[in-house]
């Protein structure tokens, strides 16, 4: 998984590109931002528009760094997940949980 | 029709390893293809199967390379179906909660099976010597 990092008026926006999958890009993810985390950077906002596929183990890995992000109270949200993760979301009733977006500038101005 | 059903049945056995993944997506892809699953029907046709062979690898076999995964591909009359047995201790299905339940709705594990229930039309699992998961899926276009 190829992960950037961009920084937009505090709010650091995580570029992902890849699958989220058991062994592959889960731990690199969490590390990622557990590591922004420790930073104080806890205004994560997850742009997934290039990540195709997510298994159990991907949406496990969203769980573990949502709760660490609240815990710390910071904010993460979701950015151009694809119908596919919105239907895993929807049926896992994890729509109710994460807030996402469509568009960049909605999401960056949310967390104001 | 195609060249429909050129692959009716796959034997493999594997060491426990993850790396194997991307081989066995590949050959299930040409399969999906072949017998004409849609795109997204071929989608999550993969992702069902991937959870029983990371159930095998991750929780069946704990990741030890000493032990085997054994996965049966076959497709016969109008069904395609998808056999994983690991070489663990099994696993009592009623300890597996509902993952869509309020209160599990936040951890982290356990979703797995539920997907795979989700995606296939028939899902079965026997313990006996190591969990064997049969995920079944009708074949599109098959008389009923």
């Amino acid at each position: 998984m190829k992960i950037d990092l961009r920084l937009e008026d505090g709010i650091t926006v995580v570029d992902l590109e890849g699958t989220i999958t058991i062994g592959e890009g889960d731990v690199q993810l969490r590390k990622t931002l557990f590591a922004l985390i420790e930073r104080g950077q806890n205004k994560i906002l997850l742009n997934m528009e290039r990540v195709g596929y997510m298994d159990s183990s991907g949406v496990g890995e969203l769980i573990s760094c949502f709760k660490e992000v609240h815990e710390r109270g910071g904010q993460l949200k979701l950015l151009n997940i694809s119908k596919k993760i919105k239907d895993l979301l929807q049926i896992t009733q994890l729509l109710s949980v994460f807030e996402y977006f469509s568009d960049e500038a909605k999401a960056l101005s949310s967390f104001k | 029709m195609s060249q429909l059903k050129d692959i009716k049945f796959v034997d493999l056995r594997f060491s426990t390893s993850l790396g194997i993944l991307d081989i066995i997506k590949s050959l299930m892809g040409r399969i999906c293809e072949q017998m004409e699953f849609d795109e997204d029907s071929s989608y999550w046709i993969w992702l069902a199967t991937q959870e029983a062979l990371n159930n095998a690898i991750k929780h069946g076999n704990k990741m030890d390379k000493n032990k085997f995964v054994h996965l049966v591909l076959s497709t016969l009359d109008d069904e395609f179906t998808i056999s994983v047995q690991d070489e663990g201790e099994g696993f009592d299905q009623s300890s597996i909660p509902d993952p869509t339940a309020p209160e599990n709705l936040l951890k982290t594990s356990g979703r797995g099976l539920f997907f795979m229930r989700n995606f296939m039309d028939r899902v079965e699992i026997q313990i006996n010597q190591g969990t064997k998961v049969t995920l079944t899926k009708k074949i599109k276009g098959s008389p009923s």
